[in-house]
């Protein structure tokens, strides 16, 4: 079962934590652009 | 910069496909803890529900890749040279995890975590090839020549999907990963759970690669303006390096 949990613990922490660098970085992206407007 | 279609898009589709990506990662969660024990593998055999997905997965990014770098060739319309630079981003996440969940598997079923199988090491390969395209992208930004050689380099990269996928019928013998799933080939009720995977991965990939796209829109933005919208001190004509 440890094997099973640590392979979807994986996938799911991976994806998520990809998900919220990509978030922050848009973020941080938009928020630049309307504070130099 | 012109926001395409692609674009406007990924823009539009942010909070439905992260809805629908959460509905169905619930569904999917219920249907694997409810899934029944394979008979000859034991609980670990619901890896196979994950596994083979992120590949899929992980295929698709390569392919849309290979596709984006064709139409950028073609086309010649930077949209399409964002969707390949962000589909191999996504791409090599993805078969990250193909190349992290297999030792898993394998650890508990083999009792080792890696083999030099042809199917695992041309995975491996796959992994490099993009792997490297990525590097190329991020040393070279904003350079139109190496966005061409780039397409190029995807377009080539897409062979090994073809190889990686055939390793087991090509290699015969001297393969020991289990062999693609075919008709019949899960048990009851495992059918179920598979179906689900493969569909929620393939939303989680469609959500990121729509998240990475619009990034990378964001960065030819603000990175590469157009030239009326230039600040700050002005260059002299021809400074700029060639």
């Amino acid at each position: 079962m440890a094997y099973v949990i640590a392979a979807y613990g994986l996938v799911v922490t991976t994806l998520t934590l990809y998900g919220f660098l990509l978030e922050r970085e848009r973020r941080r992206h938009t928020s630049g652009r309307s504070h130099s407007q | 910069m012109q926001a395409g279609v692609l674009d406007r898009a990924a823009a539009h589709l942010r909070l439905p496909s992260l809805l629908a990506l959460l509905a169905f990662s619930a569904v999917y969660a219920i249907a694997v803890i409810s899934a029944p024990e394979d008979a000859v593998q034991g609980v670990i055999q619901k890896i196979l529900y994950v596994h083979p997905a992120c590949a899929f997965a992980a295929y698709l990014g390569f392919g849309l890749t290979a596709l984006g770098g064709a139409l950028y060739l073609w086309r010649e319309d930077e949209q399409y040279d964002r969707l390949a630079l962000a589909s191999a981003e996504v791409g090599v996440v993805f078969c990250t995890l193909v190349i992290l969940t297999g030792p898993i598997w394998a650890r508990g079923t083999w009792g080792r975590w890696w083999s030099w199988d042809p199917r695992l090491t041309v995975t491996l390969l796959l992994w490099f090839v993009y792997l490297a395209y990525l590097l190329l992208r991020s040393f070279t930004e904003g350079s139109t020549r190496a966005a061409r050689f780039a397409a190029v380099y995807g377009i080539t990269g897409v062979l090994a999907i073809p190889l990686n996928y055939f390793a087991i019928d090509l290699f015969g013998g001297r393969a020991i990963h289990p062999e693609n799933l075919g008709r019949g080939s899960l048990g009851a009720g495992m059918g179920l759970p598979f179906a689900l995977g493969m569909a929620t991965l393939l939303l989680a990939f469609l959500h990121l690669l729509a998240r990475r796209l619009e990034l990378e829109s964001l960065r030819a933005r603000d990175g590469f303006p157009e030239p009326q919208a230039r600040s700050g001190p002005a260059r002299a004509e021809g400074s700029w390096p060639t």
